[in-house]
């Protein structure tokens, strides 16, 4: 099954609409298509996933195009840190038939919170046993 | 962009995919470290398995009139569980009369002399029953064994399943394993549930077919009927296991009742051993061969005596099958509510924006009592090894394996009780109350901390307070579960040297406008803290960490 996402732009800020159009060609018939608004976190941690909202398509058939749209939800924003990053996707499930996803960024400015920002430390731990500990 | 610092909300989310993956070097470490738990498991899930089958395969057997020719307690003083039934039965198979004397298809073994009287007290000699016979080879039994013994390949089951599951995860996992959407990463924690499940199990069998029985053994021996009786033998049983040896006392004893003579081994209602040799064979000493003494004998079944009533320690050993279910059950729980949590958007109807007096992450009594707890669990287990160790070098065994082995497990300890005492110090310590405006803090917008401090706030040399904010990420390598930390933000809202300063403040701040909002998924999360740190010379400083909620920023 081929599966496409088609995104005009990629970057969004809380609240903007998303939208774009989905398409899918196969010889399979498509029983149930879904379009969905996740989020999911990659770096050191156990992945983390969430889905925002699910569009669900009508009477997909064995292949279709469809126009999709979401609200861009206020949190969590895209983030990237030393251990964790939050990634925001729009993905097209397809059951039978797979899946295709397409990152996109959700944040303030529609632009990704970097959170290595040398001046953000203004002091060092004054118990450093407390703040960097793992267990 | 214009920020509108008042309000807006987070999100709090579940989700598991996907796994970091060791490197080749301990992929092979771990699959060797579980195989070993796997493989031996698995031989002795095998062993039970086939006795339980051989049990199983005489309840098909066809089941023929027998007589009974003699029958009687077997002793061989020389094996761990001594007694056993002997009997000879008559049957007929085919018109042919045959003998046998398999009392069950498997030799079963007794420490308990009054479990193995019990048994040849049903078959006396001349008494007529049944028998069941192997119609494809010349065997027959007068009983088809216990299948309860079942439950226990629960226990090697465990050692498979953890084997089998640590095997696969050091193979299994890792980014490239995507499979299907990336969306539905939230699934599959059966394996976990089931798991919990087991542990559920073997709690439950062990409470249920040991602790129980033998406490209310113990309960109703208050009321058994003190009799005389006469030692017959007494010795101290060695028993051999993976964790060293320990010692079971054997007394059996000959005691009448309303005219019949009776005998039993039962020292007390928990049967079993432990690794005291001393206290054992002081025992045994104090019951000397030919010695007088008195029993308790339950009128109801004159078999069933003991020489010591009550209950002893071992009743507090109900705990671990306690704690296996407890475990077990909460595992299966938390495996259940993540499988059907479901996204959740915290929108500002949840959130508090007023001033809000801020409350601890971990008290200082929370913290001690942890510790208190930690300590006692580990120290406590530890020191039976210890008492073993001990008992060895006692003993003249010079045990120095266990003893070096020992070390980091004691070094551990102490460093826990070091803990404890440091926390119980802290306990005196001032403590801070902090309020915050707003109650919930907005990135680019302003807002004031106001602090104050119970208890000699003069003792503090000074006093700093932070807002922090760290990265913190969950994750799996074998079998432990670690978390990594890395602070990303660490603002100074105050810093005061002056006692008046100390005692009583405020300060305001702005939080720059790019920082991120807090983040709380289950193996993730972004936390945002308020931190109140003060220096006290000789005693351990004030350290105490408020949660504080950051919302994410709104446009306007």
């Amino acid at each position: 099954m081929n599966a496409t996402i088609t995104l005009p732009k990629t970057d969004f800020a809380a609240g903007e609409t998303i939208s774009g159009v989905v398409s899918w060609h196969g010889s399979q018939d498509v029983r149930t298509a879904e379009v969905r608004l996740f989020w999911q976190t990659q770096g050191k941690g156990s992945n983390d996933v969430g889905v925002a909202a699910v569009e669900t398509l009508d009477l997909p058939g064995p292949s279709g195009q469809r126009e999709f749209s979401f609200v861009a939800p206020p949190a969590p924003p895209s983030f990237s840190g030393q251990l964790i990053s939050l990634v925001w996707g729009v993905e097209l499930v397809l059951d039978p038939g797979g899946s295709a996803s397409q990152n996109i960024v959700i944040a303030p400015g529609g632009k990704e919170i970097l959170l290595n920002h040398p001046e953000w430390l203004e002091m060092d731990d004054p118990s450093p046993t407390k703040g960097l500990q793992s267990s | 962009m214009v920020l509108d610092c008042g309000v807006m909300g987070l999100t709090f989310q579940r989700g598991n995919l996907t796994e970091e993956r060791p490197g080749l070097v301990g992929r092979f470490a771990g699959t060797l470290f579980f195989g070993v738990f796997f493989l031996a498991g698995l031989l002795f899930f095998f062993f039970i398995g086939r006795e339980v089958i051989r049990t199983l395969e005489t309840y098909s057997w066809p089941n023929v009139p027998a007589v009974i020719l003699s029958s009687k307690v077997v002793e061989e003083p020389d094996e761990e569980n001594p007694y056993s039934v002997s009997v000879q039965f008559r049957y007929t198979w085919n018109g042919t009369e045959q003998i046998s004397n398999r009392f069950q298809r498997s030799l079963q073994r007794f420490a308990d002399y009054s479990s193995v009287s019990s048994l040849v007290a049903a078959y006396p000699p001349g008494h007529e029953s049944e028998c069941f016979v192997n119609p494809n080879q010349p065997e027959a039994v007068l009983r088809h064994g216990d299948l309860w013994i079942g439950l226990f390949a629960l226990i090697p089951l465990v050692f498979v399943l953890i084997g089998a599951g640590g095997m696969y995860g050091c193979w299994s996992g890792g980014k490239e394993k995507k499979a299907g959407p990336v969306s539905d990463g939230n699934r599959g924690r059966g394996g976990a549930r089931w798991f919990g499940l087991l542990f559920v199990g073997v709690g439950f069998a062990v409470l249920v077919f040991w602790y129980l029985p033998n406490t209310f053994h113990g309960l109703a021996s208050f009321s058994w009927v003190e009799t005389p009786c006469t030692i017959e033998s007494s010795r101290l049983v060695e028993v051999d296991s993976d964790d060293g040896t320990t010692y079971r006392v054997d007394i059996l004893y000959r005691y009448e009742l309303e005219g019949a003579e009776y005998r039993s081994n039962r020292y007390k209602s928990f049967p079993g051993s432990s690794s005291g040799r001393s206290a054992n064979q002081a025992v045994v000493d104090r019951y000397r061969p030919g010695s007088q003494s008195v029993c308790f004998v339950e009128p109801s079944a004159p078999q069933n005596a003991v020489l010591m009533r009550g209950l002893g320690w071992e009743a507090a050993i109900g705990l671990l099958p306690l704690a296996f279910i407890g475990v077990g059950l909460g595992v299966f729980l938390s495996g259940r509510s993540k499988q059907s949590a479901t996204p959740v958007l915290a929108g500002p109807a949840d959130m508090d924006f007023g001033s809000r007096e801020l409350k601890p992450r971990v008290t200082p009594l929370t913290r001690f009592i942890g510790m208190v707890f930690v300590a006692a669990f580990w120290n406590g287990i530890v020191s039976v090894f210890i008492f073993h160790a001990a008992d060895g070098w006692r003993q003249g065994h010079q045990p120095w394996f266990l003893t070096l082995f020992l070390v980091p497990f004691v070094l551990a300890g102490a460093g826990f009780l070091i803990a404890v005492f440091y926390s119980l110090l802290s306990l005196a310590n001032p403590k801070p109350v902090v309020r915050l405006t707003p109650g919930v803090l907005t990135p680019g917008c302003s807002f004031e901390v106001a602090w104050g401090l119970r208890g000699s706030a003069g003792r503090l040399q000074n006093l700093t307070i932070f807002l922090e904010g760290r990265e913190e990420a969950t994750y799996r390598r074998g079998t432990d579960t670690l978390t990594d930390r890395h602070v990303f933000a660490r603002f100074v809202i105050a810093k005061a040297e002056n006692p008046l300063e100390i005692a009583q403040g405020s300060a305001r701040r702005d939080l720059p406008k790019d920082v991120p909002p807090g983040f709380a998924a289950e193996n993730n999360k972004l936390l945002w803290s308020l931190r109140v740190h003060g220096k006290i010379d000789f005693w351990p400083d004030l350290g105490e960490e408020f949660e504080v909620q950051v919302a994410a920023a709104q446009a306007r």
